[in-house]
C-alpha cells in the first residue's frame, strides 16, 4: 500500500476512534440518561483546546498566536486535563442549564450557552486566537520517536485505539451498573424517578459531567492528531452530526453509538469526497445536510430505535437480592442510601 | 447626540423584531408543546418571498403581508404534514425537539440551495433617518415598531375577547379538558400554528429589513435571541415574552453602548440570571405544571 493510501486510511481510524470516544460520550448523556446535549460540540471543542495549549507550551505573546492557559506539559496529561477540564465546564453550564424540569427546554439553554460560546471565542481573539485559533500542536512522542509520518500515525492509531478501549471499559461499566440503570429510569420517566427520591437533577448533572469530560477527551485526542484548532471547524452543526449519528445508531446502545460514528461520521461524510463536484460552491453542502435531515426524519419515523436497538435487560434476577432487584424499589433504594 | 438615547431607540427597534419573534414562537409552544428549532428557518423563508415579492414590484406593504403568509403556510404545512403524524405515533416531546432540529436543517439548506448563499438588502432598509427625542431612526424602522405594536395590540385583543382566543387559551392550558368541552383542539391548534406562523413571517421581514443584508442564516441566528426572550418570560406564555423581548431588546442595544461584539453574550447573560433565580421564567406557571397539563 503507497504511503499516501495508508496515511489516509490511519486519518480515518483516528478520525473514527475520536468519533466513537464522542459518540459514546453523547450515548451516555442522550441515549442513556436522556439529557439533550446541544452544546455538545462546545466540549469537544474545548477539549481539542485544552489538548492543544497544554502541550504548545505558554503563550508568548509576540508569535502568531495568543490564548490563554498555556502549559508545556508530557504525554497524558493534557489528554486527562482535557477530560477534568471538560468536566468542570460541563458542570458549570449544568449549573443553570439542567435547573428547567423540562429535557427539550434544557436543551434550548444549551443551544443558546453554546452558540454563544463560539461568538466570544471568535470576538475575543486574546483568549482563544479568535478565528485563527491554534496550531503546530507538537504530536505526543513524536520527537523522541523520530518515526516517519505514516509509522508515526500507526503508533498515534495505537494510542487512540487504547484510549477508545478504555472509554468503552468505562461507558460499559456506567450502563451495565445500578446507576446505568437508574439513568434509565431518569431518562424514561424523571417524575416517577423523583417521586422515589432520586434527586434527578443531580443524577443528570453526574451524566453531563461524565459526558462533557469523555467529548473533551475526544477532542484533545483529535487536536493532537491534526496539530491544529479552530473554532469554525466545531461549529453548532456539529453536534446534529453527532446526534444523527447516535439516533441511526441506535440510542441507548454502545455498539449502536459506535456504528452510528462508523456510517454517518465516517461512511456517509467520507463518501462525499467521491462525488463530481457540480453547481455553485455550497450546494453539494447544502444537498448533504438536507440528506442528513432527510435521513434522521426517516429513521425517527420508521425506525427510531435505531439500527442497533438497545438491548432489552432482564431486571429481576433470581438469587441476587440486592443487585437484581426490579428497577423502582432497586433505584428508591439506592438513592436512599447513597 | 448623547449615546444613552440613540441606543433605546435602537432598542425599541430590536424589542419590536423580537416581540414579534417571540410571541410567536412562545404560542406555538403553548399550544403544540414542541420547541420550534425550525422557528427560525421559517424567519428566513418568508423573508425571501417577502423579497421577492418586493423586487417584482409589489410594494413593501403588500411584501409584508407576502412574508406573513408566507409564515403561516409553511407553519402550518410544517405542523399537519411533520409534527402532528409523529406526535400522533407516540414520539415523545423530548424526541420532538430532534425532529424541528431536522426540519431546521432542511429548510435552511433548502433555501441556500434554491437561492444560494449570497447576500441581499431590501431597498428600503436605507432611507433618510429621522431625529426624534434623540434617536435616530429609519421611517422603515419606525414603521417596524408600529407594526409590532398594532400586531400585540391585535393578538391581545383577539386573546382576550374573541371565541378563538379563548379556545387558544383553553387548549393551551389543558387540551384534553378543551376538548371534552367541545373545542375542536385539532382546527384551534391549527390556527395557532397559522397565527404564530404570520407573526413569524412578520418578525423575518422586519428583521430583513432592519439589517443592512441578509443571507440564509440570519432567522436561524435570530431564534437564539427569540428563545432567550421566550425563555425569560416563561415559553408558553404571550405577555411573558413581550416582557421578555423588551427587557432582552433593551439590554442588549444598552450594553451595545460598551461592547458592540457582546451584544447576544447580554441576552445569554440576562437568561442564565432568570434561570438561576427562577428555573420556569419570569411567568409565574411553571413547566412541571405545563407538561403535566400537556398529558
Amino acid at each position: 500500500m503507497s504511503s499516501a493510501y495508508q496515511y489516509y486510511l490511519l486519518t480515518l481510524l483516528v478520525f473514527f476512534g475520536v468519533n466513537t470516544i464522542a459518540c459514546w460520550s453523547l450515548n451516555l448523556q442522550y441515549g442513556v440518561g436522556g439529557v439533550m446535549n446541544f452544546a455538545f460540540i462546545m466540549f469537544q471543542s474545548f477539549g481539542a483546546y485544552l489538548g492543544g495549549v497544554l502541550t504548545l507550551g505558554p503563550s508568548t505573546g509576540a508569535s502568531f498566536q495568543q490564548y490563554i492557559l498555556g502549559a508545556n506539559l508530557p504525554f497524558p496529561l493534557p489528554w486527562l486535563l482535557a477530560a477534568l477540564g471538560g468536566g468542570a465546564l460541563a458542570w458549570a453550564v449544568g449549573s443553570f442549564a439542567l435547573r428547567p424540569a423540562r429535557r427539550d427546554f434544557q436543551a434550548m439553554v444549551m443551544l443558546v450557552v453554546s452558540i454563544i460560546a463560539s461568538t466570544l471565542v471568535l470576538t475575543e481573539a486574546s483568549w482563544f486566537n479568535g478565528q485563527n485559533g491554534i496550531a503546530v500542536v507538537p504530536k505526543p512522542f513524536e520527537s523522541r520517536l523520530g518515526l516517519g509520518e505514516v509509522q508515526y500515525g500507526w503508533f498515534y492509531v495505537g494510542m487512540t485505539a487504547i484510549a477508545v478501549l478504555g472509554v468503552y471499559w468505562l461507558v460499559h461499566r456506567v450502563t451495565s451498573s445500578p446507576w446505568g440503570r437508574r439513568l434509565r429510569a431518569m431518562r424514561e420517566h424523571p417524575q416517577a424517578l423523583a417521586s422515589l427520591g432520586v434527586n434527578v437533577r443531580a443524577e443528570s448533572m453526574k451524566v453531563y459531567v461524565l459526558g462533557g469530560a469523555l467529548a473533551s477527551l475526544s477532542g484533545a485526542i483529535l487536536v493532537q492528531f491534526i496539530g491544529a484548532w479552530s473554532p469554525g471547524s466545531w461549529s453548532t452543526g456539529e453536534t446534529f452530526l453527532y446526534f444523527v449519528a447516535v439516533i441511526v445508531g441506535g440510542a441507548g446502545n454502545n455498539f449502536g453509538a459506535m456504528l452510528g460514528a462508523a456510517l454517518v461520521l465516517g461512511v456517509f461524510e467520507e463518501s462525499l469526497r467521491y462525488l463530481p463536484s457540480f453547481g455553485y460552491a455550497g450546494l453539494a453542502e447544502s444537498i448533504q445536510f438536507m440528506l442528513l435531515g432527510v435521513l434522521i426524519l426517516g429513521f425517527l419515523w420508521f425506525r427510531p430505535a435505531g439500527l442497533v436497538p438497545e438491548r432489552r435487560r432482564r431486571l429481576a434476577r433470581r438469587g441476587a437480592a440486592d443487585s437484581g432487584n426490579p428497577l423502582p424499589t432497586g433505584a428508591g433504594q439506592q438513592a436512599a442510601g447513597s | 447626540m448623547n449615546q444613552f438615547t440613540l441606543a433605546i431607540g435602537f432598542g425599541l427597534v430590536t424589542s419590536a423584531i423580537l416581540a414579534l419573534g417571540a410571541v410567536g414562537f412562545t404560542l406555538q409552544f403553548g399550544v403544540s408543546n414542541i420547541f420550534n428549532l425550525a422557528y427560525g428557518d421559517v424567519m428566513t423563508v418568508s423573508a425571501f418571498t417577502a423579497y421577492l415579492a418586493d423586487s417584482s414590484g409589489t410594494g413593501i406593504w403588500l411584501a409584508m403581508l407576502v412574508g406573513a403568509a408566507t409564515g403561516a403556510v409553511v407553519s402550518v404545512a410544517m405542523s399537519t404534514l411533520i409534527f402532528a403524524p409523529f406526535l400522533r405515533r407516540g414520539t415523545s416531546r423530548f424526541t420532538m425537539v430532534m425532529v424541528s432540529l431536522a426540519l431546521a436543517v432542511i429548510v435552511q439548506n433548502a433555501i441556500q440551495a434554491v437561492a444560494g448563499a449570497g447576500f441581499r438588502s431590501f431597498p428600503e432598509s436605507q432611507g433618510t433617518s429621522l431625529h426624534l427625542l434623540g434617536m435616530i431612526l429609519t421611517p422603515f424602522q419606525l414603521v417596524i415598531i408600529g407594526v409590532a405594536a398594532a400586531s400585540m395590540l391585535l393578538l391581545h385583543l383577539l386573546l382576550r375577547y374573541t371565541r378563538v382566543g379563548k379556545a387558544l387559551r383553553a387548549t393551551a392550558a389543558d387540551p384534553e379538558l378543551a376538548r371534552s368541552s367541545g373545542i375542536a383542539t385539532e382546527r384551534v391548534t391549527a390556527a395557532a400554528w397559522a397565527i404564530s406562523g404570520a407573526l413569524c413571517g412578520l418578525g423575518g421581514v422586519t428583521l430583513a429589513l432592519n439589517l443592512a443584508s441578509f443571507d440564509f442564516t440570519f432567522g436561524n441566528q435570530f431564534l437564539l435571541i427569540v428563545v432567550a426572550a421566550a425563555v425569560f418570560g416563561s415559553v408558553g406564555q404571550p405577555y411573558g415574552a413581550m416582557v421578555g423581548a423588551v427587557v432582552i431588546g433593551m439590554a442588549s442595544e444598552l450594553a451595545a453602548i460598551w461592547t458592540p461584539a457582546l451584544k447576544q453574550v447580554v441576552a445569554f447573560v440576562i437568561l442564565a440570571l432568570i434561570l438561576l433565580i427562577r428555573p420556569a421564567g419570569l411567568w409565574r406557571k411553571s413547566f412541571v405544571q405545563v407538561d403535566l397539563a400537556a398529558r
